[in-house]
């Protein structure tokens, strides 16, 4: 990794041989730093002053030299310039500094600690960033291995200590000594940059010593908190991330309690003693940076940085101390408008999720719980992401099951109170935004009350107890969310930079469907009320979702109907429940669906799911979906076409009577019952009579300019005849979709040239139905008239039928008229009579 | 000469023989109705008209040919059951006399001898392939006396039944002496009726319809029950679907035949086929072959008023809304009390919503519905049941000849109430469809005969393409020569009821029959004027008749009195300016199309009744004359 | 035969709502198609012999001239009021209900007999169940290649369902198309 850096620097700044590897970077070695030290012993006295920076950095080239990990490393690093440049400017502007050297008392030359310190940072920075904006799997390796490593070479370090007579130690105190006092003196008359370069130094110093060994020079982490109190913005950075550097190392696999009095009283061995006083230090020591971070996290100039370390900190050690303090910090920043802290702290929270093992679950309860409260605080108003990170919790397979049963059990008894309660939130839901947050958080106390009290009540393990907290908050937030989401837009003060809306909603459902095994049956009814109506709102505020301010947009509407049936189809017990009401929905969002605004592949799945999936349907509302899915396919771009085709198909193949729709036959009207007559204005699929109906729209498809759509629509109205394309319907809408949406160049090889052109414009034109690529035009231009052609056919027919319709409504009059004349001819001669 | 045997192979052939004339048409014809059972049948009318026409034509042309064949057997039959004893006579003295001086005579008695020789040699031949008595006798009259008293002996009747009918498929071999066909027939007659347990009246009707091969095949037929038939109910499935349920529940079925594309007809079945959900849920109804016939014949169009003057159970009306979609509108009319429940739950359970049920006496309902208010009117009346003994065995004995002539004379009645309440301007329709379950010539042609007589309606085809023309002539009775367009369908032809379906299309609103009846009556009618007056006198001599019905009908002189004026200037007008317009269009279409009618008829107009009828009586003196001579010269 | 008055009227539209819901709105604005007219006009509510009908208005106008007892039905028949004056659905009205229905339930094949011999609808026979059906609400009963059979009132929930027993009540019986054959007498 630091090779790597070694890399970057030589680009952007001069210094030709690399620095020396920082001290965190030889934990990853200190093995062979510590074989090293062994075979050689008579080096040991003075290596442990100076020489073992070189050293680690050799055997860290040589250790470390992970080459795919460079190259991904590498790309990043391209791909996200803009956080290299400001990274660069930090550097930049201490270069100047460590042009000249400085000379020390003692007669070294330090030039190289400042590159060295920034860069360590830098190399940080950049290594923290890449793997929040990437897996936080890697990460999570990486720090492990450090961890079990550091370990290990504190064991040696002890070791090693003991193994050496102390007088190594002594001369190290007698140094230090003198060093303090001498700086002191020489800080009264140098430079401020002088002052700073010393302060980077001996903060480097520190730092190296620490890590040699941190039993003894535990009280330079003090000295090195003073310094990060400095005024200087860099010598803060560089203290507040060459503490982080030590903290990550020095600090032990467990928990420290701190001595009771009594103990204190106790005697105890002098090893003892020592360890506690060790342990002491370093805990008050961390609590201070801790502290110090917590504060300057609020001021932005150290923001990104503050933020930068307490991630890392609790990323290494979820369970030390103080992870409470850590935490808070994390989930506050969890929706900042800065996307890098932001993603810092998502990538955190997903890690802490995915590996309880090193907190044993308590960290992830916390996180849960502290989002919920964030959300509540908020009024969901927060980044998508705080939700997203949801979808990294993982949960026992049979928790949900429990619990529904166990829940069910205790329904009896809380029945009537429980009924009154439903009722009372179904009205909620239209009522004002207060009423129903009461009306929330009291549900949500008794879904946590209910979860623990049936976790406790079969005699479960911690983990289980912990799983029901984090569910029960999970959900405590989704419902939040769909509450919020039912409020018109207006009341919900959308800030700009937030996708709709509802910016929760989206993760929230996708979330819900994750997790919708889980969900106790009591509140099925409730979660299934927010998803019918918020389906619906569209239609509330008026026909048509055209103003987007009015309510959700198609897309999310559609996912609605989707997680509904995913719930449904999770959880389907003995009872096949037939959502009546989101077909309807789906029978209008079809309508309302425009290729460019709306997602197609949300529409493709809805139809897969409710349509291919569901089981058979009744036969009203099969002919009406069919009828419109044709209807559609006419006026959209071919992927969607093509995917409703395909539903159309499976549907007239599952159920045979629809087949009616394809031959003009005297029966069909009068089979379609009262509704005489296909009304396609008709809002509710089974009142829309499309048995009465002839499927005339597949005739003009077969003349469409996509062979594929062309085909299998003329291939649609064979089936009648003919139904043995089962190759063909095994094909989902969603493959169907994306394979049109996504094919041109697949496409225009295996055509013809003649008309190859025109289909390369097809693949354009669905491109262009899906938003992907205005850049499309010209090609567009090419094949203009060859589409222009086709359409004009189409168009021809079409008006030929209004032509007929309006020369049969002429003849009727005229007919009319004749007979009116007649009768009063016959009147009048009667009369003459 | 073979009289029976003839008439036997005639009455079998006759029909096959007009098939063969007519089968340009029907074809074309019955699609058109299939047509009509589902596309708006605007020039529906226009269309009937034209077919009407050609079918006149061409069934008189028919009739014409058909005519001397047919008086052929109608004489032989007539000589076989009343003056059969004279010819008779004559063959025993044909066969009788060996020597005679007269060389005809002589060669012909030689002849005579000759294949009389030969017919009994393999007369023999046969006799001793099937060792039997040699000859069949019929029982002496002790022997009947005897049979009498004890209990029948089945077998024997039998086997006797088989043998008369055996001799009087040859009679003239095979008879024995002194033994006239009428013996034969009598004893037929006596041992059908002890055998299959008919009474005197029905066995007697029976034998007057039919040649004894083909009577027995009917009994027999009649012993038998008719296979299932159920009708699809289109207003809520489709034929298809409903099969493939049934077949799924074990009914085991097929199309009901060509002619219906909603019949369907069950060969057994694992379930009760009138319990199953979907009988419940009215997707089918339970209903004979035969009674599609009628609904077919009527082929009502969407949004028509249609009369069903005797509904229940409502199988029919039924069929007719569905085909009518619900659409327009249905009375349907009953006046047994105790049928409306079934009448009415039927429509219920078959989803029908355009009907309105009345209970009324079908006489009454032009007073209640009001005249010329129908487009279409379906008439099944209520009669003998003389088709459908298989149904109901108690026809075999119940019914007399009085039943027959009450039946007969209500249905008169309400036929011309039918008629009455057609309106004859009517777009789409102006028919009435006129149908019995019964076989009875009195219940049938008699009653269209009547109503072609006492209104202004003229018969048009049926539109179905099978089935025996109605009887011309019958006995002593003499019909309207369209009445062949009617149609009669026999168990052991058809196998379905025995029925009868007529058609009638109404031509005027007026109360007194007109042209197209009378002018055929009329001897040639040369020029207008003649046939004018002919028509203001022929008004008159029918206002003579008229006040008969009129009063019972309680129809009133004035308008009669309104009809003849209209008429008469109608023709004046018609007269003055050739094909004229005239003040009313309706009017002068009318008429015009009955003078161009009437002069059709005169061209190819068959020699009208009375000549026909003298004709038949100059054939019929020939014969006895030749005869008598015969005598005389033997003496 | 006469219209219904107000509180009739209200009495037959409170029972439809039970079924149809706000689809009762169709019910009565849809235009008929019954009649020889062009223009048929809309369907109305007539009471005849205390029995409730459905009927084209051009219908209506052609069964005035027929005597009040003689006119037997006309239309569809949805109900009838009882001596007390109470308004009962018959399963005449099925057709009706059946297109503008709710709340549905499916019986499997093997349950529908038992339902036609006018038996509750137990959750072992359910095939299949709208969503969101309230109790006490109106539910027809489909058989599961829908084929209306009959109508009943919801014992339970569509929720509490989930819950029951298998030979729990779902669907309480008022009417089935096996009264065609069982009670044709008093339809």
């Amino acid at each position: 990794m630091g090779k790597k850096m070694g890399k970057k620097r030589q680009k952007i700044v001069l210094p030709p041989e690399l620095p020396p590897e920082i001290p965190d970077e030889a934990v990853e070695v200190s093995d062979e730093d510590v074989q090293f030290v062994s075979e050689n012993q008579e080096y040991t006295g003075f290596m442990s002053n100076l020489d073992t920076k070189t050293i680690n950095k050799q055997v860290t080239r040589v250790a470390d030299v992970k080459e795919d990990e460079l190259e991904s490393l590498y790309e990043r690093r391209l791909k996200k310039k803009a956080l290299d440049k400001e990274t660069e400017k930090q550097g930049l502007e201490v270069d100047p500094v460590d042009a000249l050297p400085v000379k020390t008392l003692d007669g070294k030359l330090h030039y190289r600690t400042v590159p060295k310190a920034t860069q360590k940072s830098e190399n940080e920075d950049k290594d923290e960033d890449n793997t929040n904006n990437k897996d936080a799997g890697t990460d999570a390796s990486v720090v492990k291995r450090t961890k079990a490593e550091k370990r290990a070479q504190l064991k040696k370090m002890r070791k090693e200590a003991k193994k050496h007579s102390k007088e190594v130690a002594a001369v190290e105190d007698v140094e230090q000594i003198p060093h303090a006092e001498v700086l002191d003196e020489v800080r009264k008359d140098m430079t401020a940059e002088e002052a700073n370069e010393k302060k980077k130094f001996r903060l480097a110093e520190l730092g190296t010593a620490l890590l040699t060994d941190p039993e003894l020079n535990i009280k330079s982490l003090k000295e090195m908190l003073e310094i990060s109190k400095d005024g200087d913005r860099d010598i803060v950075v560089l203290a507040l991330k060459s503490l982080l550097a030590v903290f990550r190392d020095i600090i032990p696999g467990y928990r420290i309690r701190l001595p009771t009095e009594k103990e204190q009283e106790m005697k105890v061995s002098k090893a003892v003693k020592k360890m506690r006083f060790y342990e002491s230090t370093l805990l008050s020591a961390y609590k201070a940076y801790i502290q110090k971070l917590i504060a300057i996290e609020k001021q932005d100039v150290y923001k990104r940085v503050a933020v930068r370390c307490i991630c890392t900190l609790l990323e290494a050690v979820p369970h030390f101390n103080l992870r409470e303090n850590l935490l808070a910090a994390v989930i506050r920043n969890i929706s900042s408008e800065d996307d890098i802290s932001r993603k810092l702290c998502c990538a955190t929270v997903k890690s802490l999720f995915i590996n309880e093992g090193k907190h044993g679950g308590e960290a992830t309860v916390e996180a849960v719980q502290m989002i919920a409260d964030l959300a509540k605080a908020h009024d969901c108003q927060l980044h998508p992401d705080s939700i997203e990170v949801f979808m990294s919790l993982t949960f026992d397979e049979d928790l949900g099951k429990h619990e529904a049963q166990d829940a069910s059990s205790k329904f009896k008894s809380k029945n009537a109170k429980r009924k009154n309660l439903k009722e009372q939130k179904v009205l909620a839901a239209n009522e004002r935004k207060r009423t129903r947050k009461e009306m929330m958080s009291k549900t949500l106390e008794e879904v946590t009350a209910e979860l623990k009290a049936a976790s406790l009540a079969t005699d479960v393990t911690e983990r289980r107890r912990m799983q029901t907290d984090v569910l029960s908050a999970v959900f405590e937030t989704y419902f939040r969310v769909l509450k919020h989401a039912l409020k018109p837009r207006s009341e919900a003060g959308s800030s700009p930079e937030l996708a709709g809306s509802h910016p929760l909603l989206t993760p929230c459902l996708n979330g819900i469907g994750k997790f919708c095994q889980l969900i106790d049956l009591d509140f099925m009814s409730d979660l299934m009320n927010f998803l019918r109506k918020l389906a619906r709102s569209g239609n509330d505020s008026d026909g048509s979702s055209k103003d987007v301010s009015a309510c959700l947009t198609v897309s999310e509407r559609l996912q609605c109907c989707i997680v509904a049936f995913r719930v449904m189809r999770n959880n389907l017990d003995a009872l096949n429940v037939d959502l009546q009401d989101f077909f309807i929905q789906l029978y209008n969002l079809i309508i309302e669906y425009r290729p460019g605004r709306d997602n197609g592949e949300i529409l493709a799945e809805a139809l897969k799911i409710m349509l291919c999936d569901d089981r058979q349907h009744d036969m009203q509302r099969a002919a009406a979906f069919i009828k419109r899915l044709a209807t559609f396919s006419l006026y959209s771009g071919s992927a969607e076409a093509m995917a409703a085709l395909v539903t159309l198909k499976h549907l007239l193949q599952k159920n045979v009577k629809c087949r009616n729709l394809l031959e003009n036959d005297a029966g069909g009207g009068s089979v379609s019952g009262a509704i005489a007559k296909y009304q396609p204005y008709a809002t509710d699929p089974n009142l829309s009579g499309a048995l009465a109906s002839v499927l005339w729209e597949l005739n003009l498809l077969s003349k469409h300019y996509h062979p594929a759509v062309s085909t299998l629509a003329s291939n649609i109205s064979m089936l009648s005849t003919s139904d043995n394309q089962i190759h063909l319907s095994n094909k989902s809408p969603q493959q169907a979709f994306k394979e049109l949406s996504l094919e041109q160049e697949s496409f225009s090889v295996k055509v013809d040239p003649k008309n190859s052109n025109a289909k390369r414009g097809k693949g354009n034109a669905s491109l262009k139905h899906n938003s992907m690529g205005p850049d499309l035009d010209l090609t567009v231009q090419v094949d203009e008239n060859a589409v222009k052609s086709k359409l004009s056919e189409h168009y021809s027919l079409l008006h030929d039928i209004a032509e007929n319709e309006r020369l049969r409504r002429e003849l009727a009059e005229t007919t009319l008229s004749l007979n009116l004349h007649e009768q009063y001819k016959k009147q009048r001669k009667r009369r003459t009579k | 000469m073979a009289g029976p045997k003839l008439s036997g192979k005639k009455l079998g052939k006759t029909p096959t023989k007009k098939k063969q004339k007519k089968e340009a048409l029907p074809p074309k014809q019955v699609e058109k109705e299939e047509l009509f059972s589902d596309s708006e049948g605007t020039d529906e009318d226009f269309q009937e008209k034209n077919d009407d026409k050609e079918v006149n034509s061409d069934s008189d042309m028919s009739s014409d040919v058909d005519d001397d064949p047919f008086a052929a057997d109608i004489l032989a039959a007539d000589d076989d059951d009343d003056g059969s004893d004279a010819r008779s006579d004559s063959d025993v003295d044909s066969d009788s006399d060996g020597d005679d001086t007269d060389l005809v005579k002589k060669s012909k008695a030689i002849d005579d001898e000759k294949e009389r020789e030969e017919k009994e040699g393999d007369e023999e031949l046969q006799l001793n392939i099937k060792e039997e008595a040699d000859d069949f006798r019929l029982p002496a009259a002790e022997e009947l006396e005897e049979e009498t008293h004890r209990p029948p002996d089945l077998s024997n009747l039998q086997r006797r039944i088989k043998e008369i009918v055996r001799v009087l498929s040859n009679l003239k071999s095979l008879r024995q002496e002194g033994a006239t066909r009428k013996d034969y027939i009598d004893q037929l007659k006596r041992d059908l009726g002890s055998y299959y347990g008919y009474n005197e009246f029905l066995i007697d009707a029976l034998v007057e319809l039919f040649p004894p091969v083909e009577l027995i095949e009917l009994i027999e037929a009649f012993e038998k029950p008719r296979p299932i038939s159920l009708r699809t109910n289109t207003l809520k499935t489709r034929r298809r679907d409903l099969a493939g349920v049934l077949l799924n529940r074990g009914v085991n079925l097929d199309p009901l035949s060509k002619w219906s594309k909603v019949g369907l007809v069950v060969y057994d079945s694992q379930v009760p086929v009138g319990a199953t959900p979907e009988y419940m849920a009215g997707h089918y109804m339970l209903q004979s072959a035969s009674s599609f016939l009628p609904v077919m014949a009527l082929a009502p169009q969407e949004n028509e008023r249609v009369i069903d003057m005797a509904a229940a159970p409502g199988g029919k009306t039924t069929y007719v809304a569905a085909l009518m979609k619900n659409s327009g509108i249905i009375y349907a009319n009953e006046m047994k009390e105790s049928r409306l429940k079934s009448l009415t739950a039927n429509l219920h359970r078959m989803g029908v919503t355009n009907t309105i049920v009345c209970n009324y006496d079908g006489r009454q309902l032009p007073k209640v519905l009001g005249q010329n208010t129908a487009d279409r009117i379906l008439l099944d009346a209520p009669c003998s049941g003389t088709g459908v003994i298989s149904k109901d065995e108690s026809v075999k004995t119940s019914k007399t000849a009085p039943d027959i002539q009450n039946c007969s004379q209500l249905q008169k009645e309400l036929i011309l109430a039918a008629i009455d309440m057609v309106d004859a301007n009517s777009k789409s329709g102006g028919y009435i469809v006129y149908s019995t379950c019964s076989i009875m010539v009195d219940e049938n042609e008699a009653v269209i005969d009547y109503a072609l007589k006492k209104r202004d309606v003229k018969l048009v085809p049926c539109g179905l393409d099978f089935g025996r023309p109605g009887f011309i002539r019958f006995r002593q009775h003499r019909f309207h020569t369209s009445l062949d367009k009617t149609r009669r369908f026999y168990p052991h032809v058809h196998n379905m009821d025995g029925f009868f379906v007529a058609k009638l299309k109404k031509m005027s609103n007026s109360k007194s029959a007109k042209l197209s009846v009378q002018s055929e009556e009329i001897q040639g009618v040369e020029s207008i004027e003649s046939s004018d007056q002919q028509n203001t006198e022929g008004g008159d001599d029918k206002h003579s008749e008229q006040e008969g019905i009129a009063d019972e009908n309680g129809k009133l002189k004035e308008e009669v009195a309104v009809d003849k004026k209209r008429k008469r200037d109608v023709q004046k007008h018609s007269v003055k300016k050739g094909v004229g317009q005239n003040s009313s269009v309706t009017k002068t279409g009318k008429a015009e199309n009955q003078l161009v009618a009437t002069k059709k008829r005169e061209k190819k107009k068959p020699p009208p009744r009375e000549e026909i009828a003298k004709a038949r009586e100059e054939k019929r003196q020939a014969l006895r004359e030749a005869t008598r001579i015969a005598m005389m010269k033997k003496k | 035969m006469r219209p219904l008055d107000e509180q009739e009227t209200t009495q037959v539209f409170e029972k439809l709502h039970k079924f149809v819901g706000n689809n009762l709105k169709n019910i009565v604005e849809n235009p008929s198609h019954e009649g020889p007219d062009n223009s048929p006009g809309r369907y109305c509510f007539r009471l005849q012999k205390n029995r409730v009908y459905y009927v084209s208005e051009s219908l209506v106008k052609r069964a005035t001239n027929i005597k009040r007892d003689n006119l037997v039905s006309l239309g569809t028949q949805l109900g009838k009021f009882t001596k007390g004056g109470k308004f009962h659905l018959t399963v005449q009205s099925l057709g009706l209900l059946a297109e503008n229905a709710k709340h549905k339930v499916w019986l499997k094949p093997t349950s529908e007999m038992s339902f036609l011999y006018g038996n509750n609808v137990l959750k072992g026979g359910v095939g299949r169940i709208t969503e969101s059906i309230s109790e006490h609400d109106g539910v027809v009963v489909y058989s599961m290649s829908d084929v209306p059979l009959g109508f009943g009132v919801a014992a339970k929930s569509t929720q509490d369902c989930r819950k029951m027993d298998p030979n729990g009540i779902v669907v309480l019986h008022q009417a089935d198309i096996g009264e065609y054959l069982r009670m044709e007498d008093d339809l």
